[in-house]
């Protein structure tokens, strides 16, 4: 079974990094921009389940609708990520889920915060209360719920 | 073709492939330039990418055209390909891949400069936000330090005005008994309501800088809640009475004893009380007490405070929960007071563990309730009270005493004389070694403070003589007990201006602490077998060597050194069994294990202190069998 999961957002909020970790289990501190998409392929086993992930990393930006819509076409899953040190990558997520949704209705979607690593409990308490969303705090870095998170999204993807 | 195209053709035709497929999927033809494929094979088994698009190839049937500009491509080689896949007039359907690699650092370099300065906008946005943000942060702050300055200068007008009202009394007073000294006694209790009342504007101005440096120590002893709050109604009487209030007392038919502070307990009751009786007038206060829930050693209790007097708005509530403030300037001037009081006991309810809740109507009363948690604590089985009363209360006992300043010696003198102590009087801290050099004495009241040498000192050069006598000092400034006096024992200190009574009551209690803790020689006697002299020997190493470890164990205490103290307690275990006394043995025991759990609080402190006091008289009592 396979299923295509885009992975979008701004630039620099970590995609290439949690898919180098998921993939590869690798993470590298060196920032190394995506130009278009980067495309990657996992089994991912769950519950009995077999499925391939063929993972599209786009390229960031700052608005969804600026991104070529081919690359979202035939999307099963959508992982949007954000930078939970940078206000700028989560002040209009609610905007960019809609849109998200609005192209893709069928595609379930899971909001990653990255960078969990770079802040302290407190702050991350306030980011959640500033997104109203509910999202789960990544680390690219550590792999804290990296993997889980392409799990959870395979399995609302069955 | 002329040779120019040619060779365009050529450096064009190595960086595209075209393949075409058919409705089906099944590549028919492809040149391979840059990807090799399966010809006869379905287009979508190639490569990952085209594997994912296989859902969308139905929309290519219908005729979109589907263009991927950037695709960064790993498998077979790497390299930034363009893949564009288009329907040809024939039906079949074709993919152009152009080879963009070369082009990929210069791409590169434009996306990374692109991020860096959106980048730097982000960080020239954020600094702009916490330059903003720190603007405003020191607009507040200076707004509430004008509050404060003005608070403060409303604060201290209030005290000084309450201040001198007393003073200005007691100067007239003084004046009229020196212009006809037949009157004196007609003034008198002019004069001690006027100094009393000066004494508790004081108290209060001293206990608020406690509060606010966080200096409030909290006692926890047994204590009846009834008997405690009814000593505060009937202090309450007189004035109730001359303002034709009633003041009542609803308090539940158990018998509730406390494990607490009464002295704090009854510092926020008598400030609530004497607010409610001031602001009510032919009407009347109530208290009213009520157990909310009970359950094995603990107990919360509901306090209600109801008078039926001026009553407040909403806006004069929110004042008078602002620290130190009145419900209006009118107030000060109408009825009195610093608004102390009021913030005493709210500071206090939240010390222990609550918060005060006021409900007001205008003219129709106030409400102030709080609720309070306890350990329940044990009834005494018979109260010692100590004897006050008595007029020859220190007759038998020899009391050295020093002060410089003329008037304080001389009141305290004649009081001490009055009670029939045997006084010796100095002025200076030389006389007073020179005193307890050449005599014994049962207890020294000293000031602490001396030109020369001060009280401390002499304290201190008394223990290093392995002196114990019991010191009760007296200092007229606030302080802190000062850190000298932490690493020594029996010592108490009391604040001028000292009310006599008080003085009396703690001479006395000192006092009794010597039979309290006197040595029970038959236990040292049954340890050496009735060998006297081995009797003499082993007093003398104990009065050598338990000093000097009760010293180490006072600076290891100051060092909150708990460690060292546990060390200290344990050295000194049989020592302390051979003095006979059973209180040292089991609190030398608790304190021990208090400290050995880490489980060090101000019960243990106290004990700790208790101790030490005890040692202290048992190693004088152990002097006199040398």
């Amino acid at each position: 079974m396979n299923k295509k999961v885009i992975l979008v957002g701004h630039f620099g909020v970590g995609k290439t990094s949690l898919v180098q970790q998921f993939v590869h289990s690798k993470f590298s501190e060196k920032y190394l921009t995506t130009i278009g998409v980067k495309i990657d392929k996992k089994v991912v086993e769950f519950d009995g389940h077999q499925m391939t992930l063929l993972i599209w990393d786009i390229a960031g930006e700052t608005e969804q609708n600026s991104v070529s819509k081919s690359y979202k076409l035939g999307s099963h899953g959508i992982i949007y990520v954000f930078d939970v040190t940078r206000p700028s990558t989560y002040e209009n997520l609610a905007d960019q889920i809609d849109y998200l949704k609005s192209l893709l209705p069928n595609a379930p979607v899971q909001i990653l915060g990255n960078k969990k690593d770079l802040i302290s409990e407190a702050e991350l308490e306030s980011v959640t209360q500033a997104i109203g969303l509910p999202f789960k705090a990544t680390s690219a870095k550590t792999g804290e719920y990296v993997e889980e998170a392409f799990i959870d999204l395979s399995k609302a993807m069955l | 073709m002329d040779k120019l195209s040619q060779v365009k053709l050529q450096q064009v035709a190595s960086k595209i492939q075209v393949t075409i497929f058919d409705e089906a999927g099944k590549i028919l033809e492809s040149c391979d330039t840059l990807l090799k494929t399966d010809i006869g094979e379905p287009i979508f088994d190639q490569f990952i990418f085209l594997q994912s698009l296989q859902e969308v190839f139905t929309t290519m049937l219908k005729g979109e055209r589907h263009a991927f500009p950037e695709v960064e491509w790993e498998e077979q080689r790497q390299g930034l390909f363009s893949l564009t896949f288009e329907k040809l007039e024939n039906g079949h359907l074709q993919l152009v891949i152009l080879d963009k690699t070369s082009d990929y650092p210069k791409i590169l370099l434009n996306q990374q400069s692109r991020n860096d300065s959106a980048i730097n906008e982000e960080i020239a946005l954020l600094q702009n936000k916490v330059a903003e943000m720190e603007n405003q942060l020191l607009g507040y702050q200076n707004e509430e330090l004008k509050r404060i300055q003005n608070f403060k200068n409303q604060f201290f007008a209030n005290v000084s005005h309450e201040v001198r009202t007393p003073l200005n009394s007691i100067a007239g007073l003084v004046s009229l008994i020196e212009n006809d000294s037949s009157k004196l006694n007609n003034y008198l209790p002019s004069l001690k309501a006027t100094s009393n009342h000066l004494n508790s504007i004081i108290n209060d101005i001293l206990d608020i800088s406690k509060i606010e440096a966080g200096k409030l120590r909290f006692e926890k002893v047994d204590f009846n809640l009834k008997e405690c709050i009814s000593n505060i109604i009937a202090g309450f009487e007189f004035e109730a009475e001359r303002k034709n209030t009633r003041l009542k007392l609803d308090f539940p038919k158990e018998t509730i004893v406390l494990k607490s502070d009464p002295t704090r307990l009854s510092q926020i009751l008598y400030n609530l009380i004497g607010n409610g009786l001031k602001f009510t007038s032919d009407g009347t206060v109530t208290l009213s007490i009520k157990i909310l829930d009970q359950e094995d050693d603990q107990i919360n209790i509901h306090f209600e405070l109801m008078d039926t007097g001026i009553g407040m708005t909403t806006e004069q509530i929110s004042a008078v929960l602002e620290p130190y403030s009145q419900a209006d300037q009118s107030t000060t001037r109408i009825f009195g007071g610093t608004g102390l009081g009021l913030s005493i006991a709210i500071k206090l309810i939240e010390a222990f563990g609550g918060s005060l809740n006021i409900t007001s109507q205008p003219q129709k009363g106030t409400s102030m309730s709080f609720n309070l948690h306890f350990d329940l604590g044990k009834e005494a089985q018979e109260k010692k009270k100590p004897k006050v009363k008595q007029t020859a209360s220190l007759s038998g006992y020899k009391i050295l005493f020093g002060e410089d300043d003329l008037v304080s010696r001389a009141v305290i003198a004649a009081f001490l004389e009055s009670r029939k102590a045997e006084l010796t009087v100095v002025s200076s801290g030389e006389e007073l070694v020179k005193c307890l050099t050449e005599n014994d004495f049962d207890i020294v009241i000293s000031d602490i403070q001396f030109k020369g040498i001060s009280g401390i000192n002499v304290i201190e050069q008394r223990r290093n003589a392995n002196d114990f006598v019991p010191f009760i000092f007296v200092s007229g400034s606030e302080f802190e007990e000062p850190n000298p006096l932490k690493l020594l024992s029996n010592w108490r200190l009391l604040q001028k201006p000292v009310d006599l009574t008080f003085l009396e009551e703690n001479i006395i209690q000192v006092l009794s602490l010597k039979d309290k803790f006197k040595i029970d020689l038959a236990i040292l006697n049954r340890t050496v077998a009735g060998d006297q002299s081995f009797l003499k020997d082993m007093i003398e190493v104990v009065l050598l060597n338990l000093p000097l470890e009760l010293k180490i164990l006072n600076e290891k205490v100051a060092q909150s050194d708990w460690n060292e103290v546990r060390k200290v307690l344990h050295k000194i275990r049989p020592s302390t069994d051979y003095l006979g006394i059973p209180f040292l043995s089991q609190s030398r025991k608790e304190i021990h294990e208090s400290v050995g759990s880490g489980k060090i609080d101000e019960a243990t402190k106290a004990l700790i202190l208790e101790f030490n006091t005890g040692m202290a008289f048992a190693l004088n009592d152990l002097k006199t069998y040398t």
